[in-house]
């Protein structure tokens, strides 16, 4: 029986391991903090509890036009936070069963790679044959001046605050960020979003970009493009932070900064070098297995800084034991899909149109808008639209990009689509069930070809 | 099982042999290796020995005839087994079949041609039919390539685990890609369809395997009637450097004048159709041996397009202002661009003016564009030192290339055709004569 060590029990470590025990390897996992790691903690599952409640909580006040009269709705927020940490908790405790089930031993400490054979569990070696690496990552800190003062937060400290804000300033206009200018947007916070690149969520598509912008934009949050925050300093009323903006100074004042730049690998203190695993600008080197310099030892997930989502983490650890126990692993990162939170949420897998024109690829853009779904008018007014990028000589799907409500599931069929390389023919031929909002799906095909049924022709 | 005895390849260019003599009878016990009959090819005489062992159940080849390489001429097996599958005994001259003692063999059962090459067996062709398989795409395990029952149980087993992706599926087809050939237990995706492609063999059999799209179209026409033309008229090559300063001066004034941009191209169909009614020879066709005298010049400009080119016709050029022509030249080279010229506008053509000057040409030899018998070619103007008067001189020259049918225009016509041509063209007033 081949042992199978994982350090990390995040979305990464956890599935690595029950999928190596599944192959019949002897494994154990090792965690110093919490199982679950980033994503069940303080990243992608308490974001979307209190996302969850977000939504519902404008969907009431503007529920008016649709026949909700409530008056005096509240915002119980120690009620909301209680029950956040209530589906943590839970999941936490799912990740235990459902290792424990598959008779995955849980070392609960400080790991440390000795050799290609050897783990360091606080201090006691355990023997190995292959090593799984699942580290994770950790937000990125920023060093202007007066970035240690209380009110300065990270993603973690947004999720627990212990009120609502009242106004926020967040540098960062990637995901993160934009979801959290949605979230407390939505809570009646004023927002001002500072993003140092000419747009937000910048390898996004374009289009989607903009829409998403757009919407929040409406709901209140400010945006200052191309724009830093020099420095932050504490006042009575809470906080001030200097940003510039091109070559304009401003000086915005918030209860709180919100610095969601990035997240980078946390690597350090775990015997890397010291077992020769070779790291580039903090991230573990690994080639298309998941192999780390030192043969037996992979690197998955956040650690390796490819692609900093959970799910790509969870099939990397699947790519990487099936390799570790000499199966073909089957990983195909073109179906990987990005989802965004927002309301609408906004969703997609595959190439922008950006890439492709670089790429010199020639493609055809077929295009929906939500408008014309009687679902979505519906859930929401109409307001988004579904974005299919597709080979123009054989049709084949290329990218999709999706803005509107259901967009984050929507994407599913999309991902497998390209999987299946899966052509306009196909997505066309496949009947979506009415009313949906996939029905937009086989419309974005079909208006390709410029004959959508349920939209005018194009002229 | 039974055993056939095929004609076999005796050298890399042999197609056929002829039986010599059989060396065993019908019905005679044969061991492998023996010597059953000689043949002869246009090269060599050899002798043809059993490849089994047992009786010579049926002899399919008698002497004298000629067999195709791999065709069956005769079959082994143990006494009195079923012969399955043989081929046709039609195309077998079975009189000519020695006259010895013939065993009685079972009778030459299922054997059918289907239409062409396919040879299958009506148990085969029922089974295929049942399941609904399209045999033409099979090659047979039996005799000569006959498709038998096995070969469709096969296939039928085969199929059902081919999977291939949309995509994978669509390049394929596109590249005619027999997609049995690809060895793969899950679906077949695009990556392995681009494998096979890029690593097919390059087969010297005299051509490279490249992708053709058949002739079609107007590149077709354009073949056809290059290659009459060519075959047709025998084709002499005459060149006359004409000074075009009067010319360019007769241009620019128009320009101005008309506040659009003429070109050469007016002056010269202008100058030509005047020329052509002046010789009168050189405005004729030859169409099976008759001459017709054509009385308009109705002159083509032959007008380059992305794949082609199209000769739209200006009728009784020779009556119509430079005006004119400068406007309808334009209107229909604009029509030939767009494809929206009418059967009309390019017919009845008598004489065509081709025009490489702005590729910077300066000779080259057109081809007469059937029923016609000239073509003239017009090259660049540009600018040259020339000896007028006993002395150097910059003037704008330009190249004019005649190419006209011998069986009907002589070389002396031809030249005093463009002295005229060259006349006009120098000294522009005479247009208006």
């Amino acid at each position: 029986m081949k042992r199978i060590i994982v350090i990390g029990g995040g979305p990464g470590g956890y599935v690595a391991a029950i999928r190596a025990a599944q192959m019949g390897g002897e494994v154990h996992l090792v965690e110093k903090e919490h199982l679950g790691g980033t994503c069940l903690n303080v990243g992608c599952i308490p974001t979307k509890a209190l996302l969850h409640t977000a939504d519902l909580y404008q969907a009431i006040l503007q529920g008016g036009s649709i026949g909700l009269k409530i008056e005096n709705i509240q915002l119980d927020w120690q009620v909301l936070q209680r029950k956040k940490q209530a589906v943590v908790t839970r999941l936490v405790k799912g990740v235990d069963s459902l290792l424990k089930a598959n008779k995955v031993t849980i070392h609960k400490g400080h790991a440390v790679v000795v050799d290609a054979k050897t783990v360091e569990i606080e201090g006691k070696p355990l023997m190995a044959d292959s090593i799984i690496l699942a580290l994770g990552s950790e937000p990125v800190k920023l060093g202007f001046p007066g970035a240690d003062l209380p009110g300065i937060l990270d993603s973690t400290g947004a999720l627990s605050l212990a009120q609502p804000p009242a106004s926020m300033i967040i540098i960062g206009g990637g995901v993160i960020g934009v979801e959290f200018a949605g979230l407390f947007s939505a809570l009646g916070c004023r927002v001002t979003v500072v993003e140092m690149l000419p747009q937000i969520l910048p390898i996004m598509d374009k289009e989607i970009a903009g829409d998403v912008k757009q919407e929040l934009s409406k709901n209140g949050v400010s945006f200052l493009n191309e724009a830093g925050v020099t420095e932050v300093r504490q006042v009575e009323e809470g906080l001030t932070a200097k940003i510039l903006c091109g070559a304009k100074e401003r000086e915005i004042a918030a209860q709180y900064v919100l610095v969601a730049v990035g997240r980078r690998p946390r690597i350090q203190a775990c015997g890397l070098e010291e077992a020769g695993i070779r790291t580039e600008r903090g991230r573990i080197i690994v080639n298309e297995h998941f192999v780390t310099s030192v043969p037996g030892i992979y690197a998955i997930g956040d650690c390796n800084g490819q692609i900093m989502l959970a799910h790509a983490a969870s099939a990397q650890g699947i790519a990487a034991v099936e390799h570790a126990m000499g199966h073909q692993p089957a990983y195909y990162p073109g179906t990987i899909p990005s989802c965004i939170y927002t309301n609408p949420e906004a969703a997609s897998v595959g190439l922008t149109e950006e890439q492709l024109r670089e790429q010199d690829t020639e493609y055809k853009v077929g295009r929906f808008q939500l408008a014309g779904n009687g679902k979505a008018l519906i859930e929401n007014g109409g307001r988004g639209m579904v974005k299919i990028l597709s080979g123009a000589r054989y049709g084949e799907i290329l990218g999709v990009h999706i803005f509107g409500p259901r967009a984050t599931d929507m994407i599913a069929e999309a991902a497998l689509g390209i999987r299946l390389e899966a052509t306009l023919d196909e997505l066309i031929s496949t009947i979506h069930a009415h009313p949906t909002v996939s029905e937009a799906f086989g419309e974005a095909a079909l208006d390709a070809g410029n004959r959508a049924i349920h939209w005018p022709p194009r002229i | 099982m039974t055993i056939n005895v095929h004609m076999p390849q005796l050298g890399l260019t042999m197609t056929e042999g002829k039986i010599v003599r059989w060396l065993k009878a019908q019905g005679d016990k044969v061991a492998a290796g023996e010597e059953l009959l000689e043949i002869e090819t246009d090269k060599i005489t050899a002798q043809i020995e059993a490849p089994g062992q047992g009786v010579l159940l049926k002899i399919l080849a008698g002497i004298g005839d000629t067999k195709p390489v791999q065709a069956v001429l005769a079959v082994i097996g143990k006494p009195g087994e079923q012969i399955k599958d043989l081929p046709a005994l039609s195309d077998q001259s079975v009189d000519s079949l020695q006259a010895t003692a013939l065993v009685d063999s079972p009778p030459a059962a299922e054997r059918v041609i289907e239409g062409g090459r396919i040879f299958i067996s009506p148990a085969a062709k029922k089974l295929a039919k049942e399941m609904n398989i399209d045999y033409t795409l099979l090659t047979g395990s039996g005799p000569g390539g006959r498709i038998v029952e096995c070969d469709i149980q096969e296939f039928a087993a085969r199929k059902s685990q081919v999977k291939t992706s949309p995509l994978a599926a669509k390049i394929a087809a596109e590249k005619s890609l027999d997609l049995e050939g690809i060895a793969k237990e899950s679906r077949i995706m695009k990556a392995d369809v681009l494998e096979v492609l890029n690593s097919k063999p390059v087969e010297f059999k005299g051509a490279l395997e490249l992708e053709g799209t058949p002739l079609a179209g107007m590149r077709k026409i354009i073949a056809e009637r290059m290659n009459m033309s060519w075959r047709t008229s025998p084709h002499v090559n005459m060149t006359m450097e004409v000074d075009m300063t009067a010319a360019c001066e007769l241009k620019n004034r128009l320009t101005r004048a008309a506040n659009s941009k003429y070109s050469f191209t007016e002056i010269i169909v202008k100058s030509a159709a005047q020329a052509l009614m002046e010789y009168k020879e050189v405005n004729r066709s030859l169409i099976n041996d008759t001459v017709y005298q054509h009385e308009t010049a109705n002159v083509g400009v032959a007008v380059a397009l992305d794949n082609g080119l199209i000769v739209p016709v200006v009728k009784d050029a020779q009556t119509k202002s430079l005006g004119t022509l400068h406007n309808e030249i334009a209107n229909l080279g604009e029509k030939a661009r767009k494809g929206s010229l009418s059967p009309e506008e390019i017919s009845g053509g008598t004489f065509t003016v081709t025009n490489l000057g702005m590729y910077g040409v300066d000779h080259f030899t057109p081809i007469i564009n059937p029923p016609e018998s000239a073509i003239l070619g017009v090259c660049r103007v540009v600018k040259k030192t020339v000896v007028i008067d006993d002395e150097s001189v910059i003037r704008p020259m330009m190249n004019l290339c005649l190419s006209f049918d011998h069986r009907l225009i002589d070389g002396a016509l031809a030249a005093r055709f463009m002295q005229k041509l060259r006349q006009l063209l120098e000294e522009p007033y005479l247009l208006m004569y």
